[in-house]
């Protein structure tokens, strides 16, 4: 696994940042820390029991990682699931599809409203990609 | 980040950034703040989004923003922009992603005294009957005929399937239901995110408080708002809920993708936007409205669920809780202004900013139209929240605005690190506030240190005229998810 994240503080939303040494991870990357703010306890000791197939078109790679995030987070909101695994099966820089995985939960720890355009940027690394995001809760 | 001298005062709470601080800037930058609240602003980056906003096509006279501004995402939250019908854009950022969030106050007939007994039953009574936190459903769950119904009828549906009072209609704004509301015009998926939220206030920011009348500022507005010394009262903060949310994701989209079609450029996606003339402009205004019929009803089916509550705790002693006023803080309308002495329809959008139309408005309810239009102003959580009325300098300076809350100044993340929960519960008990929280970590991200003073704001846009101080109301109860 080639890929991180880290939350930042910002006045009324979460600010993200993300690594990853390859495109596909990127998008792995950002499912992980969408289930991190929803609910940090993650999937831990739940069967990974959801699956959703996930294919996404966008003008760019920036807008392609927001529009994912939001499908993911749509998903989530209406299967009342927390998707923690991201299996990429064809990723091209204004296409994405792969599958979701995930485990029910009761309810999340964070409303995040949207995966906002705002500031959002997916940029290269001398090794790899890097992104940053901000969601509003 | 814009600087201190770049702004020109142009009244004692009044400040404006010139059309010449940029060249993309089509009318002037306009900031109400006291010059202690405009230094906290001046922190963040909530003023170049204003100028941002200040860029947009058909954009009328200002881009305005109130006392309790701080940094968004495209457009800043507190501020309103009005745009040409012919010429103007419409952006779904300029209106939130909860769309219609807003706020509305039940008065009953007890005094705090009267409650003080019961006030724990009622406090966990409440948080029973009203659903919160992330995820999860009410009771209502409506299958789509039905959401539809909710979508175009709004307040109207609740009333035919016996949530509320025929007279509930008259002090609602808009009469809860904007009749432009389009459900075709609202995706599959987004009904499907709503489909059982309705009755539920969600979590962040959204509560049910009772509180009481802690000072009348102006006795006689408040005899006509029926509000009287030590009365108690209910306020509930909530909005579209998953639905609206889904509403604003989905026409962002769209309208991004449209963008080049119509030669728009702009400084920031978040700002995305098209003519509101366009198919695209024009399906998002239906879908919007549908969703700000869909959150009234939300409010309409808690304010049942409050009712019911009441009932159960203090039985027939309890009297009846009537409706003071609804108001939305994140919407757009179409609305008649005079700019530059000429008067005109034109899209008033208002994200964190709530109508406050003066006395004598043809759409302030009768009863209230001698002293104005009502403005409930919510306060940071365990500090004073306001009843307002809108005053004559609303029309003229702000497209009838005043402010929506006491405004966020700390990250939710730095609330966190700075906030005890246990002690913030405690110090809460000592002010005689009951909490009933879903969670500890939604307690101590609201905790009051968040925000700014609410006193300051509401003085500010008292100051300016554009809104007139009525009451203070205490909390003595908080449930929140």
């Amino acid at each position: 696994m080639a890929f991180g994240y880290e939350l930042h503080p910002h006045t009324a939303d979460i600010r993200i940042s993300l690594w990853a040494e390859t495109f596909p991870e990127l998008f792995q990357a950002a499912v992980v820390a969408l289930a991190e703010i929803l609910f940090p306890q993650g999937c831990e000791g739940r069967p990974l029991i959801v699956r959703r197939r996930v294919a996404v078109t966008a003008p760019d790679s920036t807008a392609l990682l927001v529009d994912f995030l939001s499908e993911v987070l749509l998903y989530s909101q209406i299967r009342k699931a927390l998707f923690c695994r991201f299996c990429p099966q064809s990723v091209q820089e204004t296409f994405v599809e792969g599958k979701l995985r995930g485990c029910r939960v009761e309810g999340f720890q964070q409303d995040i409203k949207a995966v906002t355009y705002h500031e959002a940027e997916v940029y290269r690394l001398s090794q790899g990609y890097g992104a940053r995001l901000i969601v509003d809760v | 980040m814009v600087r201190r001298e770049q702004l020109h005062q142009c009244g004692p709470v009044v400040w404006e950034i010139p059309p010449t601080v940029r060249p993309d800037m089509r009318v002037p930058a306009r900031i109400y703040a006291s010059a202690e609240l405009l230094e906290q602003i001046l922190r963040d980056r909530s003023l170049e989004q204003l100028i941002n906003v200040a860029t947009l096509p058909g954009i009328q006279q200002a881009a305005i923003v109130m006392p309790d501004v701080h940094e968004g995402y495209g457009f800043p939250i507190g501020g309103i922009a009005a745009m040409d019908l012919q010429e103007g854009v419409i952006s779904p950022g300029g209106i939130g992603y909860d769309i219609n969030c807003g706020v509305r106050l039940l008065v009953s007939e007890l005094s705090v005294t009267e409650v003080q007994a019961r006030l724990e039953q009622l406090a966990k009574s409440l948080y029973q009957a009203v659903p919160s936190g992330v995820g999860r459903g009410g009771r209502f769950k409506l299958n789509v005929r039905e959401l539809d119904k909710v979508l175009e009828y709004g307040v109207q549906w609740a009333l035919a399937e016996g949530y509320g009072e025929e007279e509930d209609l008259n002090v609602i704004e808009s009469r809860g239901r904007i009749p432009e509301a389009d459900a075709g015009a609202v995706s599959r998926e987004a009904k499907e995110r709503g489909r059982d939220q309705l009755g539920t206030m969600g979590a962040g920011n959204h509560f049910v408080e009772v509180g009481y009348v802690d000072k009348l500022f102006d006795e006689s507005i408040g005899r006509v708002l029926g509000l009287k010394q030590k009365q108690v009262v209910v306020l509930i903060h909530t909005g579209s809920r998953g639905l609206g949310h889904q509403v604003a994701t989905d026409y962002i989209r769209i309208m991004l993708a449209a963008l080049s079609r119509y030669n728009i450029r702009l400084p920031d996606r978040e700002l995305a936007c098209a003519p509101l003339l366009s198919p695209e402009g024009q399906r998002y205004f239906r879908a919007m409205c549908a969703a700000a019929n869909f959150a009234w009803t939300n409010r309409q089916l808690i304010t049942w669920e409050v009712r019911q509550t009441w009932q159960e705790v203090f039985g027939e002693s309890g009297g009846r809780l009537r409706i003071l006023y609804d108001v939305a803080h994140n919407i757009a309308k179409i609305e008649q202004h005079t700019i530059e002495g000429r008067t005109q329809r034109v899209l008033v959008h208002r994200k964190g900013a709530t109508r406050a139309f003066p006395p004598g408005h043809p759409e302030t309810p009768p009863m209230y139209r001698e002293v104005g239009q009502p403005v409930l102003i919510p306060g940071s959580m365990g500090t004073a929240s306001y009843v307002l009325v809108g005053a004559p300098g609303s029309m003229e300076q702000t497209f009838g605005s005043t402010c929506h809350g006491a405004g966020r100044q700390m990250s939710r993340h730095a609330a966190k690190r700075a906030v005890d929960a246990e002690r913030l519960r405690s110090e809460l008990r000592q002010r005689g506030i009951v909490v009933q929280a879903g969670s500890v970590r939604g307690l101590v991200e609201e905790a009051p240190i968040a925000y700014k003073d609410v006193d300051a704001v509401v003085h500010v846009v008292h100051t300016a005229g554009i809104a007139r101080i009525v009451a203070r109301l205490r909390p003595i109860a908080v449930i929140k998810g």
